[in-house]
């Protein structure tokens, strides 16, 4: 019973690993090409950080501190590089965007991480065998992905979306597109 | 005297004893949550009384600030107290979607209570199913324009914070026929085209969010008739298609018409299609392609290489002008052709050197800069049918070798991309003649004189050099001439090897040699040593003071000589 059990998860990592192997390899290297075109633009499309913000306070727990980059197998890394690129396609996508931010530069920004998230979804879309692995495990990193953008929501709302609170934003997202560069490397087969 | 806990223990536990007795408590206790909207269920075994009611508490579990998991206390769930039926609404008693929540319920009739239920506990979230979205359908020009709104589009209260996330199924099919439905998946605002004119189709759509695994309800079923296709005007451009090499994007169509027709192209940047904002008037004209007669267009320089495009044509004669054309997708590196690589080859007597340069170099646009080139060499001997070889190598430098001399091999190479699936387009086949195994008698003959003169050459050079720097060594160290004795006898050093230099300047460092000491001890022994210590007083009557290891081997010189 047990060896048929075996031969059953060996069988299921074999095709699972089998069909989607190339389509992996896709999304290792446009997420790398992804992770250093959003650096290069979060830097440019505000320059420096404006000395005049240097006394705002904002103590965010930063995302890597929740969740550990090591403990990520590759879906699960998946999940968590998905989650994250939606929540700040989000945050850049508001209305009250920063207005002397370099507008060409937003959108470059936003229209990378827009196909990236498209080509995921594609990912998970032929992913059946998403079903029945690490459920919980994903559910759990996708939720703490969500609060913690809930928690940068909340601060925009409470600094009433000042040009202060906009950079440390951005300074955080670059943060957490360093963390998503170490989750890429999960996605390497 | 009883103590005072005894006398109070049947107070307590009458009420409980008697809850325990008539009431059970609820049953298969359930929470359903579509959107926002949280639905208690629950069964009760006894038997209907209308007397029995209902009611349920919560608690909130979440962490705070030091990370550290904190409950609050039971609340009673403001909708779910005193319910006579089996199903109660707590929306409003649910803020917090992330965190976790605990509810319970038990049966109350008077004063009777049962004991509590099994605790329930969820995450909002995770347990939350999509409702229905909205649907708008237009019909014009014989297609299917519709409008989507998300499932909790103009509410307050969100479950789904972010429409990127969404994912639309539309399932459409003819309203009077049989034909199976089909299912397509599309954005917020999306056309449907290819459907047959003046039809009634028929349509539901439901959102997903396939990463997570969840599939939401659809909508209702909304039903429309097309509109007869609007030839009458001017057609719309057709077969419109994308084609790329190395980059360079070309947009091109049918050219259908008899008359005079000028076409306009349009691009869309792809991640406004997933805004909730309108995009129709979010279109940009290709600089060039502007009221152009041909019929395809060079849109390389408007769009960047990372993101989704979509492009559309119109026609246009006089003031008439077309609908506009299907729309397609462009996603640059996915439609992109790889062009063949520049190939340089050299041979050996058995291998090939192939030097390559990457597709796109040459116009400044290097393929990989986009694609994670790797690249395949096919190689055959010309003479032969023999089947043709496969060398695949990241590198631009291949070596193929183990070949036959003295023949024509041919080869080909083509760059491809694992990642992308892509394989690029081949080089142009370049045939090259293995060198000769064997080496003639001239050229070995040759070869020896060569290599006899260069070894002279360098013989007489080497020994030349010998001679010289022995030459120079003998003069430095071992000089032919020495110095006279009563010069030598002064003891310096720097007498015997000129070209070494001197610790000290013997000048500086002086105090009067005790040649009265010497004469007072013994005048009769030492006078060929005090005719000299007279003579070199001419030269000064100083001498190293520290020198006295000097003036010992002097001493002892002076006594072999007299000895």
């Amino acid at each position: 019973m047990i060896t048929l059990s075996f031969l059953n998860i060996c069988l299921v990592l074999l095709f699972s690993t089998g069909s989607s192997s190339v389509d992996c390899n896709m999304l290792h290297f446009q997420q790398n090409k992804v992770n250093q075109a959003s650096l290069q633009l979060l830097e440019k499309m505000g320059g420096q950080f404006p000395v005049q913000c240097l006394n705002e306070n904002s103590n965010f727990i930063s995302l890597q501190n929740v969740l550990s980059s090591r403990e990520f197998q590759k879906e699960n890394a998946m999940v968590a590089i998905q989650e994250i690129l939606q929540q700040i396609f989000n945050i850049f996508s508001k209305s009250h965007i920063q207005a002397a931010w370099d507008r060409s530069s937003i959108v470059a920004f936003q229209s990378g991480l827009h196909q990236q998230i498209e080509l995921l979804k594609t990912w998970f879309d032929g992913e059946k065998k998403l079903e029945t692995t690490y459920p919980q495990n994903e559910d759990f990193s996708r939720l703490t992905v969500k609060k913690y953008f809930r928690v940068i929501d909340n601060f925009l709302k409470e600094k009433q979306y000042s040009l202060c609170a906009w950079e440390i934003i951005r300074g955080e997202m670059r943060r957490c597109f360093l963390f998503i560069d170490q989750l890429t490397k999960r996605l390497k087969n | 005297m009883a103590p005072p806990e005894l006398l109070l223990l049947p107070l307590l536990l009458a009420p409980l004893a008697a809850g325990q007795m008539n009431l059970t408590s609820p049953q298969n206790v359930q929470v359903n949550v579509v959107n926002t909207n949280f639905t208690l269920r629950w069964s009760w075994g006894s038997e209907s009384d209308f007397n029995v009611t209902f009611s349920a508490q919560y608690q909130r579990r979440f962490e705070n600030y030091e990370e550290e998991e904190e409950e609050t206390d039971w609340k009673e769930i403001s909708g779910c107290q005193n319910v006579t039926v089996l199903e109660c609404d707590f929306s409003s008693a649910m803020t917090a979607y992330l965190d976790s929540y605990n509810v319970r319920i038990r049966a109350e009739k008077g004063e009777e209570k049962s004991l509590w239920s099994t605790t329930l506990s969820f995450v909002p979230y995770s347990i939350a199913k999509i409702g229905p979205p909205g649907v708008q359908l237009e019909s014009i020009d014989g297609v299917v324009k519709i409008n989507i709104s998300p499932p909790e589009d103009n509410q307050n209260r969100k479950m789904w914070t972010n429409d990127i996330s969404f994912t639309y199924n539309a399932v459409f099919w003819e309203n009077s026929s049989n034909a199976e439905p089909k299912s397509k998946t599309i954005n917020r605002r999306d056309t449907i085209y290819d459907l047959a004119p003046e039809t009634t189709y028929c349509l539901k759509v439901q959102a997903r969010i396939t990463s997570e695994r969840k599939i939401g309800s659809f909508s209702p079923v909304y039903c429309i008739k097309t509109t007869d296709k609007a030839w009458n005007v001017l057609p719309y451009p057709m077969n419109v298609e994308v084609h790329a090499l190395n980059m360079k994007f070309l947009l091109s169509w049918d050219n259908q018409y008899d008359q005079n027709v000028s076409f306009t192209v349009q691009y869309l940047s792809g991640y406004l299609k997933s805004l909730s904002e309108d995009y129709s008037d979010k279109w940009i004209t290709i600089s060039g392609c502007e009221n152009i007669t041909a019929t395809q267009c060079d849109f390389s320089s408007d769009i960047a290489i990372s993101g989704i495009y979509f492009l559309r044509v119109q026609a246009m004669n006089g003031y008439n002008k077309s609908r506009w054309s299907n729309e397609i997708k462009v996603d640059p590196c996915v439609v992109n052709e790889i062009g063949p690589p520049s190939v340089t080859v050299s041979s050996s007597k058995d291998s090939l050197r192939i030097q390559l340069t990457p597709p796109g170099e040459s116009e400044n646009k290097s393929m990989s800069e986009f694609y994670d080139l790797s690249y395949r060499v096919l190689y055959w001997k010309n003479s032969s049918d023999t089947k043709e070889k496969i060398e695949e190598e990241q590198q631009l430098l291949f070596t193929i070798s183990d070949l036959t001399p003295l023949v024509l091999y041919c080869l080909k190479v083509q760059a491809f991309s694992p990642a992308y699936k892509k394989d690029g387009h081949f080089s142009d086949v370049e045939c090259i003649k293995t060198l000769n195994d064997k080496t003639s008698p001239l050229t070995i003959l040759k070869t020896f004189v060569i290599a006899m003169i260069a070894f002279f050459f360098f013989a007489s050079f080497f020994i030349f050099g010998v001679y010289y720097i022995s030459k120079r060594i003998r003069y430095a160290f071992f000089p032919s001439c020495k110095p006279p004795s009563n010069i030598e006898c002064l003891g310096g050093q720097p007498f015997n090897s000129p070209y070494l230099s001197t610790s000290e300047e013997p000048t500086e460092n002086c105090c009067i040699i005790e040649s009265m000491v010497i004469e007072e001890t013994d005048q009769t022994d030492f006078k060929d040593y005090k005719h000299s210590k007279q003579s070199t007083r001419d030269s000064g009557n100083y001498s190293n003071d520290d020198d006295t290891s000097g003036t010992k081997v002097l001493e002892e010189t002076l006594e072999q000589e007299t000895a």
